[in-house]
């Protein structure tokens, strides 16, 4: 069976990062894309190793040195914990590469281990850029011995694995309760969401920063710190223990828990695989009933574009959840001023005065970063011939994608203002500018995010995972958020002379006619 | 009612998928595109239906150019792939529905026009299911319903037989017939010769990117079959009825 794991993780991993069509695509223009996206990469790469560095150098600075290790492990696991968890489900139980997989004389339990480990090679990648550019600082500080080098490495290569079986966990349970329902993605993505909300909300609430004072907080620092990561997460100052201390037996255990909750997951899950896929395949309604005169009543090509849009963004759970984790955090934000206030979110965020002058700016970075649009023209995929075909306007596509963006964040835009406006009460001009930047950022975010496909589409793919989370263009855009949003916010905390309401006054306005002016140049290209 | 003038498509600078190909389609007719794998048929209805850009010649449909004036076009003509990937997490309804939007049919033509294709296809029960629920042969039936809904002027379709069953392939030929009738032309591809043979009024073969023959089905054919034109024009580039490529019989 090793075999079998071994060949199937590979025909899955051959095409990591695209690689592989990199090195026998003909297409110029794919080829560009790539190297565009290595690019960027390599900018990520290196900011995340500068931030890592940066924040090993603080610790050690502070007195904290020997939980370097366990900090960036908690870090590591908390991310891919996070991210895995909304596409774990769809990767598990994709059903078109399942289709071509078990009629091949291949043990399900390899089919089923190879989408795991497809996703921990990933995974165990992240890790290892998140803990070396960490333990390079710690080395050069500290002068640690070769065990922490040796230890370090090892643990790496099983970092991942424990958030990577908790979320494949909830990511099976979460497909295995929404399958039996009617509205089978429906129920999984209320599901998933409730599960995202409760995570990041519990991540906040968990976060907050000792409320006795920044001078207080520092001194007590390390302690507080080892604290809160033995409670929030034993395994990581196990591999501390054995980093620095040398202990053995700490890296055998943080070695074999993993090994045996993903030995156990594996062996449990197999056993309701095949069912939960043949659920998945089924139809929801009873098949053959015939259809409703309603459905014949005609509307405009516009009207009927933007409810095909939504009906094909409600029927992906991947899609849905990756693309509302945006709203999700504003509306977390929202509430947790409205019923903690502003000081108390500065505590999270740990800096002071920072939510009551940049609110604004923090409510619509969120969903700017992860709009809809970012892969709606690479969903169509296969399909996409029929927009080619049709005779349908350039203008009227584009702008379905963009109504549907902004009607999906229409509601969390809009409960995060309610809740504001009522908690905060401001004043004339400051309520105007609390409502109509956030509102800013998600027109911004959906105009960009188009742009950004438009020029950067993916319709070749097998699945949805690689175009919503893996692709140039959601790539792009996150940089693009960070920037649109980075910038005020710099200004906002490192320049505090300069009043907040011109602030939001010049963001206002870069954001207003940077919208209008790509929402201007739709349709002007060439045709579908 | 199609008209392509010295079509040449390359794909990234390699050898020409189709180079300097002329034909006509008239109102009335029924013209088969038949030729190898990869003689350049999909290409060549890829250009036409404006999916592929072309570097030369020109492309019009009822008298417009593809290029400078695709709506136009495209409001008069229907496209059926060979392996139509219709849209999975609509009804078949909803996908009938949204084609007739984007084509402007009104909600009695619509209406009366699904109803008949859904029974002469035996389609009205499933209508109602996601399309992710159908069989390769339903997916064709439902893309056959969606290019007939408008009434098309210019029907294209590449290998529109594969899948069907017996009865649904029957149907769709007559349904050919009904709107050759009304003025309507057609323009398909296919390996099934005989059906080539007996459905269609002119016959264009194509071979390594290039139009080998054409010409009215009998006058192409003489007294060989469909299949022996083509495997002459398979061994030696042309056939033995002109010995240009491309006169036009």
């Amino acid at each position: 069976m090793g075999r079998q794991i071994r060949l199937l993780t590979q025909i899955t991993l051959c095409n990591l990062l695209g690689l592989n069509e990199l090195r026998f695509a003909r297409d110029k223009r794919k080829k560009t894309r790539y190297y565009l996206m290595g690019g960027l990469g390599c900018l990520v790469l290196v900011m995340l190793a500068v931030y890592v560095g940066g924040a090993a150098w603080g610790l050690v600075y502070l007195g904290a040195g020997d939980l370097v290790a366990a900090a960036l492990a908690m870090g590591v696991s908390l991310i891919v914990f996070l991210f895995t968890m909304v596409k774990a489900g769809p990767v598990l139980f994709d059903q078109r590469a399942f289709e071509k997989q078990i009629v091949l004389p291949v043990d399900i339990r390899a089919v089923i281990a190879s989408r795991f480990f497809s996703m921990y090679v990933t995974d165990m990648l992240l890790g290892l850029l998140v803990m070396l550019p960490g333990m390079a600082v710690y080395g050069f500080m500290e002068r640690p011995g070769i065990t922490f080098y040796l230890y370090g490495l090892a643990g790496s290569v099983f970092l991942p694995l424990l958030p990577l079986t908790a979320a494949s966990l909830v990511g099976a349970l979460i497909t295995g309760i929404g399958s039996r329902w009617k509205r089978k993605n429906l129920a999984m993505i209320v599901l998933t969401m409730i599960f995202v909300g409760v995570v990041l909300a519990g991540s906040m609430g968990m976060a907050r920063m000792d409320e006795s004072g920044m001078e207080e907080t520092l001194r007590r620092f390390a302690p507080v710190l080892r604290e809160q990561i033995s409670r929030l997460y034993p395994p990581a100052i196990w591999l501390s223990e054995a980093m620095t201390e040398g202990k053995i037996s700490s890296l055998i255990l943080f070695a074999l828990l993993p090994l045996g909750c993903l030995a156990l997951f594996l062996e449990i899950l197999q056993r309701f695989y095949g069912k939960i896929c043949a659920l998945l395949s089924a139809g929801g309604a009873k098949a053959g009933e015939g259809y409703k005169e309603k459905e014949l009543a005609g509307k405009s090509p516009l009207i009927s574009m933007t409810r095909r849009e939504l009906r094909r963004y409600f029927s992906s759970v991947v899609y849905v959840t990756n693309t509302l984790v945006g709203e999700m955090m504003m509306v977390i934000l929202a509430a947790a001023v409205s019923f903690t206030g502003t000081q108390a979110v500065d505590g999270l965020l740990g800096l002071p005065g920072m939510t009551q002058r940049a609110l604004p700016v923090l409510l619509g970075i969120m969903p700017a970063m992860m709009p809809t649009t970012a892969s709606a023209i690479s969903m169509e995929g296969r399909q996409w011939w029929m927009m080619q075909t049709f005779p349908v306007r350039e203008k009227d596509l584009m702008r379905s994608k963009v109504l549907v963006n902004l009607l999906v964040a229409a509601p969390f835009y809009l409960a995060s203002e309610l809740a504001l406006l009522f908690a905060l009460r401001p004043g004339g001009a400051d309520a105007v500018f609390l409502l109509i930047v956030p509102a800013l950022y998600i027109l911004f975010g959906a105009e960009a995010g188009l742009a950004v496909n438009r020029r950067l589409p993916v319709f070749d793919w097998e699945n949805e995972t690689r175009v919503v989370k893996q692709s140039a263009s959601t790539f792009v855009m996150v940089v693009a958020g960070v920037i649109s949003g980075g910038v005020p916010l710099g200004i906002l905390l490192g320049f505090p002379m300069i009043p907040a309401r011109a602030v939001y006054a010049l963001t206002a306005a870069a954001l207003g006619m940077a919208a209008v002016g790509l929402e201007f140049a739709q349709g002007r290209g060439k045709q579908i | 009612m199609l008209e392509i003038k010295n079509l040449t498509k390359s794909y990234g600078g390699a050898k020409a998928a189709v180079e300097d190909l002329s034909l006509t389609v008239e109102a009335g007719d029924i013209y088969g595109f038949i030729g190898h794998n990869g003689a350049g048929k999909t290409t060549t209805i890829k250009c036409v239906v404006g999916i592929c850009d072309f570097e030369k010649g020109q492309i019009r449909v009822d008298g417009r150019d593809v290029k400078k004036d695709s709506l136009a076009c495209k409001r008069v003509m229907a496209y059926i792939p060979d392996n139509p990937d219709l849209y999975d997490y609509l009804t078949g309804i909803q996908y009938l529905s949204f084609v007739a939007d984007i084509y402007q049919v009104s909600g009695a033509d619509r209406k009366k026009r699904i109803n008949q294709e859904a029974e002469d296809f035996g389609m009205t029960r499933a209508l109602g299911d996601l399309i992710s629920t159908y069989s390769h042969g339903m997916k064709q039936k439902l893309a056959i319903m969606g290019a007939l809904i408008h009434s098309p002027r210019l029907l294209i379709l590449d290998e529109p037989f594969v899948g069907l069953d017996p009865e649904a392939s029957l149907i769709l030929k007559n349904k050919m017939h009904d709107l050759c009738g009304q003025g309507s032309a057609i323009f398909f591809s296919t390996h099934v010769l005989e059906v080539a043979e007996k459905l269609c009024n002119r016959i264009g073969v194509i071979a390594g990117g290039r139009l080998a023959a054409q010409g009215a089905t009998g006058e192409l054919t003489g007294d060989k079959s469909l299949e022996d034109v083509f495997m002459e024009v398979a061994r030696h580039g042309k056939t033995d009825q002109t010995s240009d490529p491309n006169h036009t019989v």
